[in-house]
């Protein structure tokens, strides 16, 4: 299965392939932002002083697209401020003191069913706070109500993750695979679609054989290899490639699909299960400047700077940190940053290993747009940004663009065309607004 | 911890090996053995020459960068490329001050601020070989046989024994047929030499560089084919009661003598002249392989694929309109 465009690139996970997945200490200290994905962040229902258990609810979901916010260790609020988001400047965060104890807030009741309907699983989503990172990092109870009273054909459960230092979803399928599996269930029992693709690119070969030996009961669920191209993850790619169809420029449940994320299928499952809110996160920590590259599993809030030092520290000099894989992801200009749900991969890379682009003019080779994965021309659009001609953007079809970076990458000139397409967009929002203020 | 300086931009981090830089100093580098068989060819009159195009081509960037306070080895390899390009689109024994002119033709096209690097519908080379075409007729119609190598003649910096290639060109094409005489033609033309132009030297130098071009991802292949694939259906329409060997050496004529081949792996292939999306790329080849092959055989006169392309390069802004596909 392939698609137009994109680029294949140098996966670099022979530093944590072979490494075990490890759960690290529970920080003396965690900051739970309350921005854990796009959309209005979560309002503080403690304050400084209040004792908090595990899973406790500390923060509601106000806005249209929001979700509320649990604890992630038990201990005692310090302080609810401001504090460095990785991905924003800024957010509202709560800081809580471990008591050391990790206390639940109650037993955990274990959920025998093996059905529920798709209310019921939007309604625990939400209680559970689960967060989408594939899909734009929105909330699964939000991407869910979108496919209500639509029929679905298709599931398409996504495994594919193509960027350098990040195979975080593979460690957890490989490690959790049955939990997967009756999440993808749940799901299905919920959306009864006709048929159920696992979407594996080819050089999972380890996990393809794991998951043909799961799924060898069931005869609606079918694995697909995909390419190793990037990004072959995106949902819409994804399921462009799989139903032979250009489903690109549209809503995916338009064409009855539905695109879940394996480790969303992970939380959903222990959501439904055992009434779990999503707390943890699976993260590939990489690079040649960590002392000790590993796959772990961190409480939400927890800071880098303390990932960095389980994991063995920092090697040599450090030139970028980046969260979120090198292509799509958020450089970090401190290690006093702490993880959200959506986080992924934390790679640390010395001088030599990341280049520096210095922009040339361009020379019109038409790289961008051979390889653009939307169709897109990448060299026009940067050319009407660059003039200040942001509302032409749109007829060029800036909204198609899926943001990959793939653009930039391939440029031979170094100019960042991602960066020129990102600023337009913004500028025409801007505009927007003051359009309907005035 | 609290001392480290990390790097902050935005997204994607890492990039192809691949740069403007490195693309150039390939396409330079593949240019040199070309230059080096022609200096086998020509001795030291192509020395002579290609070395003074290369100069004043070079010269001007240079004054700019000393302005600024930078070097010599600041001038870019994009500046190289089409130093070298244009020497090598000279016709052998061109006089001095026409290849001076014609390389500040091309400093002026390609990197003079006000017109260089911005969008070109022309390759300035071409404009530039057009232009001295146009203004010295005859001088740019003459050519010179090659010399012995290392013989006296071969140490002559200045042309001798000129001839017209016109006329050797409409023989040739006369006698491409599958007849002996056509056939002797075509061995000695893939055999490796060629009268005419510097970069008319060595086929088989010529492919085996674009090939290795290919390799290093630094030329397109898409108007390569194009144009190739143009030259064969216009040699088919024009030539198919010749019977098959008749077309075919037709085609193989057309396509590796006269300038054609150097023309579609190098100039084709600039990349601020071609059209954007692949199609487009293929139509444009294809539009100059059957130009240049009609104006060939039916034009009057030579340097015919250089105007073949001069004309196909004026369709692309219509070809990128037409098949840009913008989306709202």
């Amino acid at each position: 299965m392939d698609f137009h465009g994109g680029i294949k690139l140098p996966l670099n996970n022979e530093l944590t392939e072979e490494k075990p997945l490890v759960s690290l200490k529970i920080p003396s200290k965690v900051c739970v932002l309350l921005s854990q994905h796009n959309g209005s962040p979560a309002v503080a229902c403690v304050k400084p002083g209040d004792r908090v258990k595990t899973f406790d609810l500390i923060a509601r979901g106000m806005g249209a697209i929001s979700c509320d916010v649990h604890a992630p260790l038990s201990g005692t609020v310090e302080s609810v401020s401001e504090f460095t988001h990785p991905h924003y400047k800024y957010s509202p965060a709560v800081v809580i003191a471990s008591d050391g104890q990790d206390t639940p807030n109650g037993e955990i009741k274990v959920s025998d069913r093996t059905a529920f309907s798709l209310d019921e699983i939007i309604e625990k989503s939400r209680q559970c706070s689960i967060v989408d990172r594939a899909s734009s990092n929105y909330p699964l109870w939000y991407k869910l109500s979108e496919i209500k009273n639509k029929q679905i054909y298709y599931l398409i459960v996504n495994f594919v993750q193509n960027e350098p230092y990040v195979h975080n979803v593979e460690t957890m399928a490989r490690n959790f695979t049955d939990e997967i599996l009756s999440g993808i269930l749940f799901m299905s029992s919920a959306l009864s679609p006709k048929f159920i693709f696992l979407a594996v690119p080819y050089h999972m070969k380890k996990l393809i054989a794991t998951l043909e030996s799961a799924i060898s009961a069931y005869k609606n669920i079918k694995i697909i290899r995909v390419t190793d191209k990037y990004p072959q993850g995106n949902e819409a790619i994804l399921a462009s490639c799989i139903l032979k169809a250009d489903i690109r420029h549209g809503k995916l449940s338009d064409a009855g699909c539905f695109v879940l994320d394996a480790s969303v299928a992970y939380f959903l499952y222990e959501a439904l299960k055992f009434n779990k809110p999503q707390i943890d996160t699976y993260l590939t920590v990489s690079g040649y400047a960590i002392a000790k590259p590993s796959n772990v599993k961190v409480r939400i809030g927890t800071m880098i700077s303390e990932i960095i030092e389980q994991c063995g520290g920092l090697c040599g000099t450090v030139n970028s940190m980046v969260i979120d894989g090198l292509m799509s992801g958020f450089s970090q200009y401190t290690t006093n940053v702490p993880v959200i749900k959506t986080t992924s991969a934390l790679t640390l890379l010395p001088t030599e290993r990341l280049s520096t682009p210095h922009e040339e003019t361009c020379m019109r080779c038409k790289k961008c747009i051979d390889h653009c994965p939307a169709s897109l021309n990448p060299a026009f659009i940067n050319r009407l940004s660059r003039l200040g001609k942001h509302s032409e953007t749109a007829a060029a079809g800036i909204y198609s663009c899926i943001e990959c970076g793939v653009c930039s990458y391939i440029c031979p000139s170094r100019i960042n065309i991602t960066h020129s397409i990102i600023l337009s967009k913004k500028m025409i929002l801007q505009s927007n607004i003051k359009g309907r203020e005035n | 911890m609290a001392d480290m300086e990390l790097a902050v931009s935005i997204h994607p981090y890492i990039h192809s090996p691949l740069s403007k830089s490195s693309i150039f100093l390939t396409r330079a580098l593949a240019l040199l053995p070309v230059i080096l068989i022609s200096v086998y060819n020509y001795g030291i009159m192509a020395m002579l020459t290609i070395f003074t195009a290369i100069l004043f081509v070079l010269l001007p960037t240079y004054f700019e960068l000393k302005k600024r306070g930078r070097r010599f080895a600041d001038i870019g390899y994009e500046n190289y490329y089409y130093a070298f390009l244009y020497a090598l689109l000279l016709p052998a024994g061109v006089p001095l001050y026409i290849a001076i002119l014609g390389a500040i033709i091309v400093y002026l096209l390609t990197f003079f601020p006000p017109s260089g690097n911005i969008f070109r519908i022309f390759n300035p080379v071409s404009v530039s070989i057009a232009f001295l075409t146009i203004s010295f007729g005859n001088k740019m119609l003459y050519f010179n046989y090659p010399r012995p190598f290392m013989s006296k003649q071969w140490f002559f910096p200045f042309p001798i024994d000129e001839y017209s290639n016109c006329f050797t060109f409409k023989n040739a094409t006369a006698v491409s047929d599958a007849t002996s005489a056509g056939l002797q033609n075509l061995i000695k033309l893939l055999a490796g030499w060629y009268p005419g132009h510097y970069c008319e030297t060595s086929i088989i130098v010529i492919l085996i560089v674009a090939f290795s071009l290919y390799l290093k991802k630094s030329v397109d292949a898409v108007s390569i084919v194009g144009s190739f694939s143009g030259l064969f259906l216009a040699v088919c329409v024009f030539t198919f009661s010749r019977g098959f060997w008749g077309v075919v050496s037709e085609f193989v004529y057309h396509a590796f003598g006269s300038l054609f081949l150097f023309y579609s792996c190098f100039v084709l292939t600039d990349y601020y002249s071609s059209p954007e999306r692949r199609f487009s790329r293929y139509i444009y080849g294809a539009f100059f392989g059957s130009t240049a092959y009609m104006l060939g055989v039916y034009g009057n006169g030579m340097d015919m694929t250089n105007y073949a392309l001069l004309i196909s390069s004026s369709l692309v802004p219509a070809l990128d309109e037409i098949t840009s596909r913008r989306r709202s």
